[in-house]
């Protein structure tokens, strides 16, 4: 390929050409003339355009060029045999004239000098026996340049004496200069034309000066260019040292070019599309090898001024290859491909297109490892250079989620589409997560068919880039968006997580694991925890009636002995035994306490009995149920929603454990009612006129009435917990999950899922200060179920005493009626009828008033959550803050998921009509 | 440990729909009448057979003969668990004689019912069928009543309790006084009774299921329709409401209030042929939960509408139906609540918050229904008291001319001065029941039975005077 003005895209296409080619073959002179009319024409007509692209050749070398033409115009004229053709192109020849001048544009008929000159192939004569001929060879000229490096830093100097001896006589001054241009244009001293080096003060250094010669100051380059010929500046003439200022400036940028390529090619670890880039660099510059190797052979002849007009084109490209080795050389991979994306994107559609051109096979490895990734999942990246980083340590388990991360500074703007990044980021994932996490080693993408259809052939060398869309196509349309590759990588993405959807729940059982968390971790399987509550409850009850142990005496073993009797005693016993054998018990214990290993025989929970303060907790607050999330599950049921999981079961476990215990005592009470009407009939006490009876009477019934209030809230709001809250999100879950298309869509609706369960719950979120109105909720609720779980402690405490009183009376009475069969006396009468006073006596004044103030606490705070509640939903309301946090899809009714609580709690405004008072 | 259920059928009644309880627990089980199921309410036989928890007890043959031997279901039952008294003569529609059988055969029925207590892991308690009018049902029922609370004081003890209907003028003279012995029994020993209105029943049977004559048949297949709704979430456990204790103990507030009345929609007999112009109705959610509060679905006559009619103490609404959508149900309710002159329909107490309740329930895989959705209502209603009225008026006209009173002389207990005692204390104790369920209307119900309005204090200085109930309805506040 030959250099010619880089505005051109060949020479076929370029219209001088065309004339000119026509005028000297004048085969068809007729057609010849219009051609060359048009051509002129249409060369004056765009000559504006041209020029923008050549400003900088300055208008000085104008009139030297009108001169050039017209003699070209006569050697052009000579040559046509015909006379009558020769008449018509010296007439066009006089026109064109004319329109240059009164165009005076100095730049259309240098071009077409230098395009008629070398097309009429006019050799001027040169003398080629002592020349150096001018390697061609890239290798080659780089050992040479390197030598006279070498020379130069041995020197210590930055340029070499000057030695004229080179020369011959014979040459003549220009083809002196002339060869001694080619080796600047290669950045390489030669005898008469050096570079030295400009001081910051743009003085020149003390050795330069030493030197005769003339100085070339070029403002664009750091380095100067020193004359040492026996010619005069003056006589070199201006257009000379326009040509030795030229040279020397593309001398320099290629240096600069050349040492980029040098460097990247000696480090490794620039990566493969520095390397890439390099190569194209390195391309580019065996091309002006190429160009230089033309130059040289017609070397005779071959004048600087026609050099200066044919380098304008070459040196602009070498100015752009230098711009973006300047602004490229610290970046690599995706940048470098970004940074490259950028430069093409100019204004100058030379230099965009020139970029284009790099970028296009820059690109080339970076769509390798692309293609690599997305389509065998496979990052063969050792030089990080894609935007797709693994995290080596990380366990298969959380594949999905922390195992690949995107690095924002790798992604090539521009070569990449924005919006293609996750789901090429996802597909590589996709398919590591099938192969490693659903093990499914045999699983290939199905892909060439798609591909064929958006219109590639997928045929040996170009299956990847058909494949992959991996051809660049916005250098051939100007369209910056790669179809194909959208295409491909969305067909590709659409494949993947549809297998690993189907995988995950056809053979992965990824619903029933769901299923399970709502069941047990959620409460769903309701008989389960009441069994479960109770089995607590007969284990551990012993010790709270009297003085509560806590939680020192609990052996793990007994308690999987009671989950496991909870299990066989409820409908869970018919779930698979995939989930079943999932379930585990854990505790929560404090930093420092720990439990034995579960299966020795003496694994105990070990707790440091020095505590100063006495433990309050019980099992219940303790107690947690674990779920052993299968590991390509647990993609969806990560770590994070799995400790979400846990926090709500918290809350249930505590609401269910009050609930139970509430209709503990409510049985209790009941059970002792009855008592003390059998007793009361037995001895004989008119309970319209006991005292002791009707004071026992008045206190269960107190006590009646506020169990029935707190049983109200709490069977309200496990309703509402239960129905609104998790049963309503667990419809929602199941058809999000079911329209998700890809693993990360259900991955985002099953963290709404629990997102929502934990804001309707009113659950208290750990350090997050933005919901301040969420843990005043959580707060207020806490309280109401403290004081429930107090009074259930002070129930639990009387009751006990009083039924085993009232069993020992219901002992003594039968004793006494087997007495009385056996003709005894039946009763022991004033002592029983005493005992029996006592047992009455229950309602001593101090229970009463515990009572009567948990009562006032309870209905006051009571009170407190309804408002905090009001105020949770009108806040919502008003603010519109839920928008925030559901991520959008907003269902109706979430608008106010307390609403229906509030209503439910105060339906017969009990509430409203106390807080009036 | 699924908290089993003894079931104990006495009398001609209570057996009578006892049996048909069961006819349609297997339906809902699948179990077939000689083949071969739930843990609830059956154990699991020999031969794979699922064997009731029932014990059918009658002073005379007829109606356990029919149900347990010669029926379509006379395999179903363990033989060892039915007793009939040796020699079947019956009660005769006497409490007195029916009492002091279930006395004389409490051995026997005690091993009976230890041996079926035995065979459960963990006993929640008894359900007791009878009716509180006869002879049987009402005197051995009581007996039994009594003697359960003695032997398992902390199991429950619920009753499904047929109640006559003392409109009409019933052949059996004495009703009034077998009901007041029963309601007694009741009122203190049992946990939780359900009434089964039999004016109700009769009444529902001719308007919702067009049936000109209803026969004792159609009536009782409305008791079973009602009793095995009512364990619905007992049978097929849910996230909620699947223990007995917290059904109960949400329904029942204060112990003594525990007279429960039902309500179900819509009404189809197994049997089809009765209602075939019956057509199918809308069965949304929330017109099931609508209708279920409507007076004329609730089995129990007593005016519930309008002023002075009372207040429910707790209602809970179990909606029967698959692929119900959960959040269904809170859109009913709120719909319902946004209805401001329906909330002034189903008016609540004023002495704490209440609030209507719904389970959900499955439908059995195993029956046809011709609804997607039906309902059934429990509620604890003030105008109980009515019933209690109304017995106590009944009561009053006969036992004040002593009349009718010859059958009960002749039984040993009830001779002289005891017969009156019982009497008196059976009506003071009914008497207390309806008051206490009229203080139930008013906010300062809490100091029902004490004198000084200074109750929390110590100073609680007892009696109980007639006065303290006797505030005329008129004063009463909502």
């Amino acid at each position: 390929m030959t250099y010619i003005d880089p505005g051109d895209c060949s020479d076929d296409d370029d219209p001088v050409h065309r004339l000119v080619r026509a005028i000297v073959g004048s085969s068809n002179d007729g057609h010849v003339i219009s051609l060359a009319e048009r051509v002129l024409g249409s060369q004056i007509g765009t000559k504006n355009d041209n020029s923008g692209t050549r400003r900088g050749g300055g208008s000085s070398s104008s009139s030297h060029n009108n001169v050039d033409l017209s003699s070209t115009w006569r050697r052009i004229s000579r040559k046509v045999r015909d006379p009558k053709s020769k008449e018509e192109i010296e007439q066009l020849y006089r026109l064109y004239e004319q329109e240059t001048e009164a165009m005076d544009d100095p730049h259309l008929p240098s071009q077409v000098i230098t395009t008629l000159t070398k097309l009429m192939g006019k050799k001027i004569p040169m003398c080629t026996s002592n020349s150096k001929t001018l390697s061609t060879n890239a290798g080659e000229m780089q050992s040479m340049r390197k030598k006279i490096e070498n020379a130069e830093n041995e020197g210590g100097n930055n340029f070499t004496t000057s030695s004229a001896s080179a020369s011959t006589p014979a040459e003549t001054e220009e083809e002196i200069l002339l060869r001694e241009c080619l080796y600047s244009l290669q950045g390489i001293n030669g005898d008469r034309i050096r570079y030295y080096i400009r001081d910051q003060n743009d003085n020149n250094l003390p050795d330069a000066s030493n030197y005769e010669g003339i100085r070339i100051n070029s403002p664009a380059i750091t380095q100067n260019l020193l004359y040492t010929g026996q010619v005069s500046e003056t006589r070199l003439g201006s257009g000379a040292l326009d040509a030795l200022k030229i040279c020397g400036e593309a001398g320099w940028l290629y240096s600069r070019i050349q040492s980029y390529i040098h460097h990247v090619q000696q480090d490794r670890t620039k990566g493969v599309v520095a390397r890439a880039f390099a190569e194209t660099l390195a391309e580019q510059l065996r091309d002006y090898h190429s160009l230089l190797t033309t130059y040289e052979t017609k070397l005779p002849g071959f004048t600087l001024r026609q050099m200066l007009v044919e380098l304008r084109g070459p040196t602009f490209r070498l100015k752009t290859l230098a711009m973006l080795v300047d602004g490229l050389q610290e970046f690599r991979g995706g940048h470098l491909l970004s940074a490259l994306h950028k430069h093409s994107i100019h204004g100058n559609t030379v230099h965009a297109n020139i970029v284009k051109s790099i970028l296009h096979k820059a690109s080339r490895p970076w769509f390798e490892i692309l293609y690599a990734w997305t389509t065998k999942g496979v990052l063969s990246d050792p030089w990080n250079e894609f935007f797709v980083v693994v995290n080596k340590n990380v366990d298969d388990k959380h594949l999905w989620k922390n195992k690949y991360r995107i690095n924002q500074d790798q992604v090539p703007n521009g070569i990449l589409d924005l919006e293609l990044v996750k789901p090429a980021f996802n597909v590589g994932k996709g398919i590591n997560f099938i192969r490693r996490c659903l093990l499914d080693g045999q699983w290939t993408m199905q892909i060439q068919n798609d591909a064929t259809d958006i219109g590639g052939t997928a045929d040996g060398e170009n299956e990847m880039e058909n494949v992959l869309g991996y051809k660049y196509q916005s250098h051939e349309n100007g369209n910056l968006e790669n179809i194909v590759l959208q295409k491909t990588l969305n067909s590709a993405a659409r494949l993947v997580h549809s297998h690993i959807l189907c995988t995950l729940k056809e053979e992965n059982h990824l619903m029933q694991h769901l299923f399970a968390l709502k069941q047990f971790l959620l409460l769903g399987q309701g008989d389960f925890f009441s069994a479960l509550t109770e089995g607590l409850y007969n284990e551990f009850k012993s010790s709270s009636s009297g003085e509560s142990s806590g939680v020192k005496e609990i052996y793990k073993h007994s308690l999987l002995i009671i989950v496991e009797g909870a299990l066989r005693g409820s409908n869970a016993k018919h779930l698979p035994q995939y989930i079943i054998e999932r379930l585990q018990v854990e505790l929560i214990l404090d930093p420092g306490e720990e439990m034995d290993d579960m299966r020795g025989p003496a694994a105990k929970l070990m707790i440091d009995n020095n505590k100063p303060t006495r433990d309050h907790r019980n099992i219940y607050d303790i107690f947690m149920l674990d779920y052993q999330v299968p590991d390509p599950v647990i993609a969806i049921v990560h770590a994070g929603a799995l400790d979400r999981y846990k926090m709500v079961f918290s809350l249930l476990f505590r609401v269910k454990k009050i609930e139970f215990m509430l209709n503990l005592t409510w049985r209790q009470s009941a059970t002792l009612q009855h008592a003390l009407q059998i007793s009361a009939q037995h001895t004989g006490i008119d309970v319209s006129s006991s005292t002791g009876y009707a004071k026992a009477t008045f206190l269960l019934r107190n006590i009646s009435i506020l169990r029935q209030s707190m049983t109200h809230l709490i069977v309200n709001l496990k309703s509402y917990l239960m129905f609104e809250v998790i049963e309503g999100g667990w419809q929602r879950l199941q058809s999000a999950i079911n329209e998700a298309t890809t693993l990360d869509e259900a991955i985002e609706a099953h963290d709404n899922y629990l997102d929502t369960i934990i804001r309707k719950a009113m659950v208290r979120v750990q350090e997050r200060d933005e919901f301040p109105q969420q843990n005043l909720l959580a707060g207020q609720v806490e309280i109401v179920l403290d004081i429930a779980n107090e009074f259930c402690d002070l129930q639990e405490k009387l009751f006990d005493r009083s039924l085993k009183e009232a069993e020992i009376v219901a002992q003594k009475r039968l004793d006494a009626e087997s007495r009385l069969k056996k003709g005894e006396w039946g009763f022991d009468s004033q002592k029983d009828i005493a005992e029996q006073e006592t047992f009455f006596g229950l309602a001593s004044s101090s229970v009463s008033n515990e009572v009567s103030k948990i009562s006032d606490n309870y209905n006051n705070h009571a009170v407190s959550l309804l408002s905090a509640l009001s105020d949770s939903v009108d806040g919502n309301a008003k603010s519109g803050k839920l928008d925030m946090y559901d991520g959008g899809g907003l269902h109706d009714d979430d608008l106010h998921p307390q609403r229906f609580l509030i209503a439910q709690l105060d339906h017969n405004d009990f509430y409203a009509n106390q807080e009036l008072r | 440990m699924p908290r089993e259920i003894i079931t104990l059928q006495v009398g001609q009644c209570g057996n009578q729909i006892g049996g048909e309880f069961w006819k349609q627990l297997c339906a809902e089980h699948g179990i077939a009448p000689d083949d071969d199921r739930k843990d609830v309410f059956f154990y699991q036989g020999d031969e794979d057979r699922y064997i009731p928890r029932a014990l059918l007890m009658d002073l005379e043959p007829r109606v356990i003969n029919k149900v347990a031997r010669t029926g379509a279901y006379r395999r179903l039952f363990n033989p060892e668990n039915l007793f009939v008294a040796q020699d079947g003569g019956g009660a005769g529609n006497n409490w007195a004689s029916g009492y002091r059988q279930g006395a004389e055969h409490y051995e026997t029925i005690l091993d009976m019912i230890d041996r079926e207590s035995d065979n459960s892991d963990s006993l929640e308690g008894f359900v007791l069928t009878h009716s509180i009018a006869g002879g049987t049902g009402s005197g051995m029922g009581s007996y039994l009543l009594e003697r359960l609370n003695d032997h398992f004081p902390k199991k429950l003890i619920q009753t499904y309790s047929v109640f006559p209907s003392w409109q009409n003028q019933s052949d059996v003279v004495v009703e009034p006084y077998n009901s007041l012995l029963t309601m007694k029994r009741l009122t203190l020993n049992a946990d939780a009774v359900v009434v089964l209105d039999n004016a109700a029943l009769n009444r529902i049977a001719v308007d919702r299921l067009q049936i000109e004559n209803p026969s004792v048949e159609h009536v009782n297949s409305l008791v079973a329709t009602i009793m095995a709704a009512s364990t619905t979430t007992l049978r097929y456990p849910g996230y909620m409401n699947n223990d007995w204790i917290g059904l109960l103990a949400s329904l029942i507030p204060t112990p003594r209030c525990h007279f429960l009345m039902t309500g179900y929609t819509p009404l189809v007999l197994n049997n089809n042929n009765y209602n075939n112009n019956n057509s199918i109705r809308k069965t949304t959610v929330l017109d099931v939960m609508r209708r279920l509060t409507q007076p004329k679905n609730i089995m129990v006559s007593a005016n519930m509408k309008g002023k002075g009619s009372g207040c429910y103490i707790s209602i809970l609404n179990i909606i029967q139906g698959n692929d119900i959508d959960p959040t269904q149900i809170h859109k009913a309710l709120q719909r319902i609540r946004e209805k401001r002159h329906y909330h002034a329909d189903i008016p609540f107490i004023p002495w704490g918050p209440a609030s209507i309740q719904v389970a959900l329930a499955r439908k059995s895989p195993y029956i046809q229904h011709r609804h997607k959705v039906s309902g059934f209502m429990l509620a604890n209603h003030t105008s109980m008291a009515e019933l209690f009225e109304r017995l106590l008026k009944q009561y009053d006209r006969i036992k004040s001319r002593n009349a009718f009173l010859d059958n009960f002389r002749k039984e040993e207990c009830f001779a002289d001065d005891s017969m009156m005692e019982e009497f008196d204390h059976s009506r003071e104790v009914v008497q207390s029941l309806m008051d206490e369920y009229r203080a139930c209307e008013r906010p300062d119900y809490v100091n029902f039975g004490m004198d000084g309005k200074d109750s929390s204090s110590s100073g609680v200085n007892g009696g109980v005077t007639a006065d303290d109930f006797a505030s005329p309805i008129a004063n009463r506040k909502r």
